[in-house]
């Protein structure tokens, strides 16, 4: 009808209700899409700030300052002669919440005779709170007392391997900075289970001076852990630090750089999380299909009478296609709705997944805690609503399609 | 017919451009291996040493006290510096046990740790432990033989679990005195032992410096010196017991 203007909207809209019952079931079916989507998409979120958070706290923390080349092979040699310059380098960043000097390196613990290879993790008891969780480990007797430097506390199964109990002693063999043997006895206070498979049966925690003295370090360290305030703020952060500190001497890694295994293991969450909206997605857009692929045919000589008074078959398409959009935006804005509101519930009451029997493989990763928090964001917002508008509406497309090719001749003698 | 004639010839240039053709020696290159070896440590030997270990990171020197009966056994006590003196090693056969001073244990060296270096120097355990089998562990071939010295290029036998692909070992004609022994990997050279300073001790003339390069890692030299030897002396069984490691250590 050239001239006049359609109102397509409203006559969309009425279209929509002209069959209330299968436009409410295809709004109550996408609805429910939008709302698992949400839901799951916040779950995702938070599961991964989660494990990020868990994992980071365990021994990693945000950023890392070390020696060049230490990561590579953690040898000895390559330490932070003098830390004082660093700790202001990191002090001075803006996002910094807490950062502990640690001397981590890997030893030979003997006693009776026993012998095993020990990783030797120290720090000072009281910074190291504010940054790992490593306190938390303890299961047995007592965590180590600032300046007792006699003191360790060793992980259940070295402790086993070497028969020694708490009150025992320990004897430790190193090679020292200085290229001389260092060794000295220690006696065991506590034990503990440091949760992340690898440390089990070697990990051994002393005070920061002790290992000083058993590595004639003076008063180098060999790795400075440092927390900032918000996940989001790390890379800035990292590169505030790395910008202070001469690029020849020092290294500074970020979480995704210093255990690139979690980075990894989050895409791949995502990865899976995708391909499982995408199966779903399929199966709900032919559904939709199904629907209005049945309007269309229901209709087919109704378009023919409108086609036959002057409308175009492509003003009936963008019809079509405008009845489908409408209706995939109520049942989104429904969907969205409560899965709104269960999300920020769950972000206040968490999911225990104890009851999937995930616990043991969560554990390898040192997320002892199997509740599940909720977290609400912008992007997975527009991700889950780009992901449902896409798939609903491109459902549409094939019937439109069909109606835009129909022959007015056609459809007026269809029945 | 023709191609036979290429093969050959290219062969014999080969040869002739490395030197010489290899000379099969037979069981000979055993031999030369066998009585070089066997001079530098005789029957039993008591020695005193001196350790000089220089690398990137840190320089030291050491002194050490060895006993060892035939190439079966041997024993060592660091005499300096004050912090590791007192520290023992017992070598029989494939196995060495570590006694450490200061924190009063007694250890067995693991397998794992075969390939690192002693006290920080470029020698390692494994060393220590192959010398008894040295001349059983290898095959040994002349290939050069000119200059009052022959080359013996050693290959390892099959089921020694060696890693090197083969060594070169260079001894002096006259006295069967080692020169040189160099390690070759896949990828070439990767450390050499260079014997010198000739002289009379306990009798023998024995070569008094012993130099093992790093030839992977720039700056990585341990030098030992022979301070005294004495030769072919009577030791007590006792010495190379593990109850020893403690004892000898006080």
């Amino acid at each position: 009808m050239p001239g006049v203007k359609i109102p397509y909207f409203k006559i969309a809209w009425r279209n929509l209700w002209r069959n209330k019952r299968r436009s409410v079931l295809t709004i109550a079916a996408v609805a429910l899409c939008s709302w698992l989507l949400l839901w799951m998409m916040y779950f995702a979120y938070g599961g991964h700030d989660n494990w990020l958070e868990n994992y980071v706290r365990i021994l990693t923390g945000h950023v890392q300052v070390h020696a060049l080349g230490f990561a590579d092979d953690m040898s000895v040699m390559k330490r932070i002669r003098d830390p004082e310059p660093v700790y202001s380098v990191i002090e001075s960043a803006r996002y910094v919440r807490a950062y502990s000097p640690r001397i981590k390196t890997y030893a030979l613990a003997a006693a009776h005779g026993n012998s095993a290879g020990a990783f030797i993790l120290a720090f000072d008891p009281a910074r190291e709170r504010t940054v790992s969780n490593m306190h938390k480990s303890l299961k047995e007797g007592n965590y180590l007392t600032p300046g007792r430097d006699d003191e360790v506390v060793l992980a259940f199964a070295l402790a086993e391997n070497l028969g020694v109990g708490i009150g025992d002693e320990v004897a430790i063999m190193v090679q020292a900075a200085d290229g001389s043997m260092g060794a000295d006895k220690y006696t065991v206070v506590g034990l503990c289970d440091p949760g992340i498979s690898t440390m089990n049966n070697t990990l051994m925690m002393m005070n920061l001076a002790a290992a000083q003295e058993l590595l004639a370090y003076g008063p180098a360290v060999n790795e400075i852990v440092v927390m900032v305030d918000d996940p989001n703020h790390v890379n800035r952060t990292d590169s505030e630090i790395e910008r202070g500190l001469d690029p020849d001497e020092y290294e500074v890694l970020t979480w995704a750089e210093a255990a690139p295994e979690l980075e990894q293991l989050i895409a791949w969450d995502w990865a899976s999380f995708v391909l499982t909206i995408m199966v779903f997605g399929v199966v709900a857009a032919l559904g939709v299909m199904n629907t209005v692929l049945m309007s269309v045919f229901e209709r087919v000589r109704e378009f023919g009478i409108l086609m036959a008074m002057g409308m175009r078959p492509r003003q009936l398409a963008r019809l079509v296609m405008l009845e489908n959009v409408m209706m995939t935006l109520v049942a989104i804005a429904i969907g969205f709705a409560i899965g709104f509101v269960n999300a920020w519930v769950n972000s206040w009451y968490g999911l225990d997944l104890s009851v999937f029997n995930m616990g043991e493989s969560l554990a390898d990763w040192g997320m002892a805690n199997t509740v599940m928090f909720a977290k609400i964001n912008l992007r997975g917002f527009l991700i889950s609503f780009a992901l449902i508008f896409g798939m609903s509406t491109s459902a549409a497309v094939y019937p439109a399609w069909k109606t835009a090719r129909m022959k007015p001749v056609d459809a007026l003698k269809f029945r | 017919m023709r191609s036979k004639w290429v093969i050959a010839s290219v062969a014999f240039a080969l040869s002739a451009a490395i030197g010489a053709p290899a000379i099969d020696v037979g069981d000979n290159g055993y031999e030369i291996v066998k009585k070089s070896q066997d001079l530098v440590r005789g029957e039993t030997a008591h020695m005193t040493w001196k350790m000089h270990i220089l690398n990137p990171d840190y320089e030291r020197t050491m002194t050490m006290e060895s006993w060892s009966s035939g190439l079966e056994k041997s024993f060592i006590l660091v005499t300096s510096p004050a912090k590791e003196k007192g520290n023992t090693y017992l070598k029989v056969g494939n196995n060495i046990w570590q006694y450490v001073k200061k924190v009063d244990e007694e250890m067995k060296i693991m397998p794992t740790m075969m390939y690192q270096g002693m006290l920080g120097s470029e020698f390692t355990y494994d060393d220590m432990v192959r010398e008894d089998s040295f001349a059983d562990d290898y095959a040994a071939k002349v290939v050069i033989e000119k200059d009052n010295a022959w080359v013996l290029k050693l290959t390892p036998n099959k089921g020694t679990g060696i890693t090197y692909t083969y060594l070169l070992y260079k001894v002096e004609k006259d006295t069967y005195l080692p020169i040189y022994v160099k390690y070759y990997d896949k990828k070439g050279l990767i450390r050499q032992l260079d014997y010198s300073d000739v002289e009379t001790m306990g009798g023998r003339e024995i070569p008094t410096e012993w130099a093992m390069t790093n030839k992977r890692k720039e700056g990585r030299v341990t030098t030992v010196w022979v301070t005294s030897a004495e030769f072919d002396v009577s030791l007590d069984d006792a010495i190379f017991t593990k109850s020893n490691l403690r004892r000898a250590g006080r």
